[in-house]
């Protein structure tokens, strides 16, 4: 069956989710970024962007270059609303939506024009649906594959649609210029440009073969998705689906590492009630730091046995945290997640030996203080705290 | 501050005093001045002190002289450090007398020389002329035998010290050795731990929070009064008692103001005197060869035989043996030199082949450089081309004695950005902020006044001074700028001294390989050492270089020796042009224009404007009224008939130091040593701290007595108090005329050699780009590196210059050395297997076009490369096979390619930099109308539109207000122009003038004056796209790495 990928693409999605809220901000150059002056841009509108503003660059380098712009922190709370009502219409068309962030996602049409008419059609409905239900423009693009309808909704940008057709796709990927080739990252264009490639259309002057030879499996999905080849399927489902993350954004940038190992501890107490209260356990931990300066450490580990304990869990995390703090800035912000999470064996032994006791004893005691934690308000509710510092160390 | 009630109150305070101390000579440790220190025992009614840097004696100098300001004996010594193992180990190390300070001195130089330095070993076998304190209960049992060994308790209140001396003094008591109330101090008030913490993060290269275990003091290390420790030991005061009879015990005289002089290794019987005496009439008789007038010789046998006697009276003999000896070893390696400074003055250092210009002929004093009275030392100058100096270095310390020559020591200091810069990564904020703060600083801006700077800079306008974290560093940086860092290697001082230096001053090994004092410069004069400064210097390496390039190029010796320099006409001509660009000492943009418009063709005129440029003429005027009365466009005004004399050769302007003293010597009558006092009261060297005033009323006094107006003698000395600041002695600046003379003259006839010595000496007042762009408009052909031609430095021959492959970023030592001993290479795979560089270094290659002589293109090459690397030991056939696949493709189009070189090369080879930009030119061509760089002079008096490339900029304040204003040196593709940005327009436009070189649009009004056309800025605005602001050579990686050929 022929496949129809829908990549639908919010303009200006965070700029124009605010402008919902407050409509005397409209085209008023917007940017949204963390407080002034160590905050980051998240966004900018695209009068702020004519400015020379950019995501990632500094609020006080944004206000140098467009001084007459509003920066606005960010409402996480109204754009994830905003994105929730984007994709529930586009859910209404498609069976299969895969929200890839916030304010873009793929949608698999395939089969579905017997029930919305064609591609084009539904896009059409989307678009208009989308504006009706939440005041924003989406851009669209349809084809064939995920890779060739992401870069039509890019060559789409402000409230248009492309709609490749198939059989077209070299043609209508040749001219586009390799830097917005998704498959290529902003550290392969140079690279790139010095073997004379350009534009995507350049990659087809080289033999598969070729590239694959220096590139290895990348350069032969480059050379695929030169002629419009990607059988990547769309996934229904939103980042972060699954995923067991708990997160701490310093109130204040900080460099103690006393201080910063008690918010480890908080995170590791967080993370194992989430754990246990899905009856899970972590077959691995992956920790996060996030410097002042934007710049992320992060390295993973996998502790003796899949667990939800917060002593072991404290551990690792203090274990990666040594390796990874190694640079002469503040820290912003540290995370630490579960990953190749599995369920809690419900199959007890039979003659368990002295170490399960111990563990079993451990594990109902810190069910114990779920349940307090649960409820009580935050910061009232008990915690191991410094203790698990103290038992580290003590290890140590 | 320390209370001095606390030792009224007790009565017995006075009975104890710090024996342990840092300073902040306690690199990145100690956290206050030696002055503070003083101060502070003075005022707790100490009667000495101690100073125990932590393996360093770098303050025993000041220390000496703040403790005699304030009535405190100094106690000198040094904390001894050191393994055992994997236990890291200190001692304190006090001398009694004048024995022990040596020996301690020896321990030092020892700690530092020696790599395996066995730290038990070494202090087993300390003399009993030295107090050891130590409390580490490992050491004091190896050490118990020591005569004066004391177990040191800490001073500090408090139940966990008190446990720590109970602990101690149960083991020295079992040991059998006496204790002593001794605890580290390194900060004056408790609320400095924190500074104390800050520094340690420097030191440590750790932030405040992340301070490995140990490495900073404990909280309670400050300066405790004698009333809290006399306290703590209440009761069992014996250790506090311990530490006053120490203190008591410990007295040394140095002897700092005996003069030191070195003597020259003669053969018995002979006399130091009666050699310099023969050497130089002889040295004179050839200087002046038999042509010379009677007359002439007559006066020069009677000069130098006056100076030979000033200099037989003064003990100098030995020292000037000494600068004769150097030069005469440096002629034999065939090594140019050049004698600068005051010593140009004499007619003895000119016949013994120091300096190179008869100062009879051009009117110079002996006087300024050594005269009957003057108490100072005078010093040497010798330069030499860059890598020579090495050579003559080895031979002085050979000739004269690993232990009696060092290079002498400088504090590298926290200055404002640099304390900013260390104290913000200590506190962790973010190099990127921190960049962005501190690149808004002029290099000139002191701490203390950055609230201002943020009112009255363009560049420093909005400076985030209020807020956090900026307010904290501030405050901090403020605390700690100004203080040493480390030791490091002074450019080009040298001492030389009669007895083993080490007696006097510790030697560590400095970042150049050789032993340097652990005393700065003025120290090491102050305790009447003889100083010689040994310069490398660009200039002469540069011609140097050009002059054997242009030997081996033709084929035949050019006797460089030989050559009038200073009559040649076609040297003449490029000098009245101001087309100097890469001449010692006369390429800087003002300099150029200055020789334009005084048509400077001529070597009196040269060492004219060598002077008049430096800030102490031009401030007060001097440079416009010399320029203008030279051209006859201004009257000399009227002038007391002795001043006229004295300034006749200079059109009644001021512009020599020598002057100074003559007209001290005319006009008030004072005697030499006075005039050289006033000298140097308005030189930068004036560190007694004298001021112009207090000579006023003696001047004064005595132009009355030889019956010159207070009017006329007031308004002498005002332009004398306006000249002080960096004014050349006569002799200095004549001496820089020469060389500079010299090298226009090699510009002149060897163009090609010459810009490629520039170049590869790693260019002067200008970047790299600048010079490259000079050659081009000197008609020069630019070749790109070559693997198969370019030397490693880069080479001019005819009307051609090859960039060498020194110049290419990345490229190791270890590549260009295989590069030139394997070629020549016929293809790629040939050169991969030939020389293991690495892919990165072969890219940059391909990039820069160092391997199109391969044949193809450079994406070509580029995928040849990647299917090299990608096979490995792959079958050659198969490699063949993959080869065979690359299609034939275009090269880099220009704007490419000359990105590419800019990356690799730091300059672009192909064409002007503003070529990349043609596209945003052409758009601007067709909205305003440009001129050229090259039609200026026709534009006299018009508003023009220009397009440049920002070449140099120099800010200076207006002489009214003090606003900031800015020259600024663009280029385009037909040559070079000056820009003025006036405070008001440089206000508006700072930010966007350093946002990037280029391309720049500038708009502004044509104004000529003498003859020398500049822009006066309205406006400026960068176009097309931007790159990253300009590479500095002081702080490119890749340059530094370049310095080693």
């Amino acid at each position: 069956m022929k496949r129809e990928i829908l990549h639908v693409n919010t303009d200006d999605f965070y700029a124009s989710a605010l402008r919902l809220r407050d409509p005397a901000l409209r085209s008023k150059a917007l940017v949204v970024a963390g407080p002034a002056p160590r905050g980051m841009v998240i966004s900018a509108s695209y009068e702020a962007r004519g400015d020379g503003v950019c995501r990632g660059m500094t609020v006080s380098s944004a206000m140098r270059l467009c001084p007459g712009g509003i920066f606005i922190p960010p409402d996480w709370d109204l754009f994830r609303s905003v994105s929730t009502s984007i994709f529930s219409v586009i859910g209404r068309y498609s069976p299969v939506v895969e929200a890839v962030s916030l304010d873009e996602g793929y949608a698999d049409y395939t089969g579905c024009d017997r029930l919305f008419g064609h591609a084009l059609d539904a896009g059409r409905a989307i678009k208009r649906d989308v504006r009706a239900e939440t005041g924003l423009d989406v851009s669209l693009g349809i084809a064939s594959s995920k890779l060739v309808s992401h870069v039509a909704s890019r060559e789409a940008k402000r409230a248009h649609m492309v709609d490749v057709y198939p059989g077209c796709e070299r043609y209508f990927l040749s001219p586009v210029p390799i830097s917005r080739f998704p498959i290529v990252s902003e550290r392969h264009v140079p690279v790139l440009r010095e073997l004379g490639i350009t534009t995507v259309g350049d990659v087809l002057r080289f033999d598969e073969e070729l590239l694959a030879f220096c590139f290895g499996s990348w350069g032969r999905r480059l050379h695929l998705g030169a002629k419009g080849m990607d059988a990547a399927k769309v996934r229904a489902g939103r980042p972060g689906d699954g995923e067991f993350v708990v997160k701490k954004v310093l109130e204040s940038d900080a460099v103690d590492r006393r201080l910063l190992e008690s918010y480890i501890y908080v995170l590791a107490e967080e993370l194992g009630g989430r754990l246990r209260a899905e009856r899970s356990l972590a077959g691995s931990l992956r920790f996060e730091l996030r410097y002042a300066d934007e710049v992320t450490a992060h390295g993973q580990m996998r502790p003796a046995a899949p667990t939800s304990d917060d002593a072991i869990l404290f551990d690792s995390a203090g274990m990666l945290f040594d390796r990874l703090f190694g640079r002469r800035v503040r820290v912003r912000a540290l995370s630490l997640a579960a990953l190749s999470v599995e369920p809690e064996p419900l199959q007890l032994d039979l003659f368990p030996d002295p170490a399960q006791k111990t563990a079993r004893k451990v594990r109902r005691v810190q069910s114990a203080l779920d349940r307090l934690r649960t409820a009580m308000p935050a910061g009232v509710a008990p915690s191991f705290g410094r203790a698990l510092a103290a038992r580290r160390n003590a290890a140590s | 501050m320390i209370r001095p009630a606390s030792s009224a109150r007790t009565g017995r305070a006075h009975l104890f005093t710090h024996l342990h101390v840092h300073a902040n000579f306690s690199m990145l440790a100690g956290t206050r001045t030696v002055e503070d220190l003083a101060a502070a025992a003075a005022a707790c009614g100490m009667e000495a002190l101690a100073l125990t840097d932590t393996d360093a004696m770098h303050a025993v100098v000041p220390f000496t002289e703040a403790c005699a300001e304030t009535g405190v004996r100094p106690i000198y010594g040094a904390e001894l450090t050191g393994e055992d193992g994997p236990t890291f180990l200190r001692a304190v190390l006090l001398a009694r007398n004048r024995a022990g300070y040596s020996e301690i001195s020896r321990l030092v130089t020892r700690r530092h020389l020696e790599g395996d330095f066995d730290f038990g070993e070494a202090l087993a076998g300390v003399s009993e002329n030295i107090y050891v304190l130590v409390s580490h209960r490992l050491l004091l049992t190896r050490l118990r035998h020591l005569p004066n060994l004391r177990t040191a308790l800490p001073v500090a209140p408090g139940r966990d010290r008190d446990r720590e001396r109970w602990r101690l003094a149960d083991a020295a008591q079992r040991l059998g050795i006496e204790t002593v109330a001794a605890g580290g101090v390194y900060f004056l008030e408790p609320k400095e731990h924190f500074v104390h913490r800050v520094l340690t993060a420097v030191r440590t290269r750790t932030t405040i929070g992340t301070l490995p275990h140990g490495a900073a003091a404990v909280r309670d290390a400050f300066f405790h009064t004698p009333g809290s420790v006399m306290k703590v030991f209440e009761g069992r005061e014996g250790p506090a008692l311990e530490a006053a009879r120490i203190a008591a015990d410990c007295r040394v005289d140095l002897d700092l103001g005996r003069r030191r002089l070195p003597g020259f290794p003669l053969p018995p019987g002979e006399d130091a005197s009666a050699t310099l005496r023969r050497i130089a009439l002889r040295g004179l008789r050839e200087r002046m060869g038999d042509a010379c007038p009677y007359v002439e010789k007559r006066e020069a046998m009677e000069k130098i035989d006056h100076e030979l006697s000033v200099i037989e009276e003064k003990g100098l003999a030995g020292y000037f043996l000494i600068c004769w000896d150097i030069v005469r070893f440096a002629r034999s390696r065939g090594i140019r030199t050049l004698g600068r400074g005051s010593a140009g003055n004499s007619l003895v250092s000119y016949a013994l082949g120091i300096t190179h210009f008869n100062p009879l002929r051009h009117n110079m004093f002996f006087e300024r450089f050594l005269n009957p009275e003057r108490e100072h030392l005078p010093d040497f100058d010798l330069d030499f081309g860059t890598d020579d100096r090495e050579v003559i270095l080895k031979y002085i310390f050979r000739r004269y004695g690993k232990d009696r020559v060092a290079m002498i020591g400088t504090f590298s200091t926290l200055r404002a950005r640099a304390a900013l810069r260390e104290t913000a990564k200590a506190l962790g904020i973010p190099e990127g902020e921190i960049r962005q703060f501190i690149r808004t600083i002029p290099f000139y801006a002191s701490i203390d006044r950055l609230d201002h700077l943020a009112k009255v800079s363009p560049r420093a306008a909005g400076l985030p001074v209020d807020r956090e974290p900026f307010r904290t560093l501030i405050s901090i940086a403020r605390r700690i700028g100004g203080f040493p860092r480390h030791m490091a290697t002074h450019p080009c001082g040298l001492v030389v001294s009669p007895e083993p230096i080490t007696d006097l001053i510790p030697m560590p090994r400095g970042d150049k390989g050789y032993e340097i004092t652990q005393w700065s410069m003025y120290e090491v004069e102050g305790a009447g050492l003889v100083k010689i400064d040994i310069i490398g210097q660009k200039g002469l390496a540069v011609i140097g270089e050009a002059c054997e390039m242009a030997e081996e190029n033709e084929g035949r010796p050019l006797h460089p020796g030989r050559i009038d320099y200073l009559g040649d006409e076609k040297t003449k001509k490029l000098l009245r042009t101001g087309r100097t660009e890469g001449c010692f000492y006369i390429e800087s943009p003002i300099m150029m224009q200055l020789m334009s418009q005084a048509r400077c063709d001529d070597f009196e005129v040269l060492t004219a404007l060598s002077s008049i440029i430096r800030p102490g003429v031009s401030s007060h005027g001097g440079k416009r009224s010399y320029l203008h009365r030279a051209l006859g466009l201004e009257e000399v005004p009227a002038m007391h008939p002795v001043v006229a004399e004295v300034l006749r050769d200079t059109y009644g302007c001021l512009i020599y130091q020598e002057q100074v003293i003559r007209l001290a010597v005319a006009v008030a009558g004072m005697s030499y040593g006075e005039a050289d006092g006033l000298r140097r009261c308005m030189s930068f060297k004036n560190i007694a701290g004298e001021t112009m005033e207090s000579y006023r009323e003696a001047f004064l006094f005595g132009a009355r007595g030889r019956g010159i107006s207070d009017e006329t003698a007031g308004e002498v000395f005002r332009q004398i108090a306006a000249f002080a600041g960096y004014a050349f002695c006569k002799a200095h600046s004549a001496s820089f005329a020469l060389e500079s003379f010299e090298s226009a003259w090699w510009k002149t006839h060897y163009p090609a050699e010459f810009m490629a010595a520039v170049l590869s000496n790693g260019g002067g007042y200008y970047g790299y780009e600048e010079y490259l762009e000079e050659a081009r408009r000197m008609g020069l052909e630019l070749l790109p590196p070559c693997v198969n031609r370019s030397l490693v430095r880069h080479h001019g021959r005819g009307r051609e210059l090859r960039v060498g492959l020194m110049q290419i970023k990345g490229l190791t030592s270890a590549s260009i050395e295989a590069i030139v001993g394997q070629r020549p290479f016929a293809s790629l795979p040939d050169f991969i297997e030939r020389v293991p560089a690495s892919q990165s270094e072969v890219e940059a290659l391909i990039r820069c076009g160092a391997l199109s002589c391969f044949g193809g293109t450079r994406p070509e090459l580029m995928w040849e490369l990647r299917v090299l690397k990608a096979a490995g030991d792959e079958v050659e056939a198969d490699v063949t096979t993959v080869l065979g696949l690359v299609p034939g493709i275009p090269d880099f189009d220009l704007r490419a390619q000359l990105e590419a070189e800019r990356d690799t090369l730091d300059m672009c080879v192909a064409a002007h930099p503003l070529t990349m930009f043609e596209e945003a030119l052409g758009e601007l061509a067709g909205r305003v109308r440009l001129t050229s760089s090259a039609d200026l002079n026709d534009h006299d008096g018009s508003e023009v539109d220009l397009v440049g490339w920002r070449v140099t900029a120099k800010a200076t304040r207006t002489s009214d207000k003090g606003e900031e204003m800015i020259f600024v040196t663009f280029s385009d593709t037909r040559g070079r122009f000056e820009a003025i940005f006036f405070p008001g327009v440089y206000r508006r436009v700072a930010r966007e003038l350093f946002r990037a070189r280029g391309p720049y649009h500038i708009r502004g009004r044509v104004e000529s004056d003498l003859g020398a056309v500049s822009v006066v800025a309205r406006d400026v605005e960068l176009i097309g796209e931007t790159f990253e602001s300009g590479l500095s050579l002081k702080t490119n990686p890749a340059i530094q790495q370049r310095k080693q050929y």
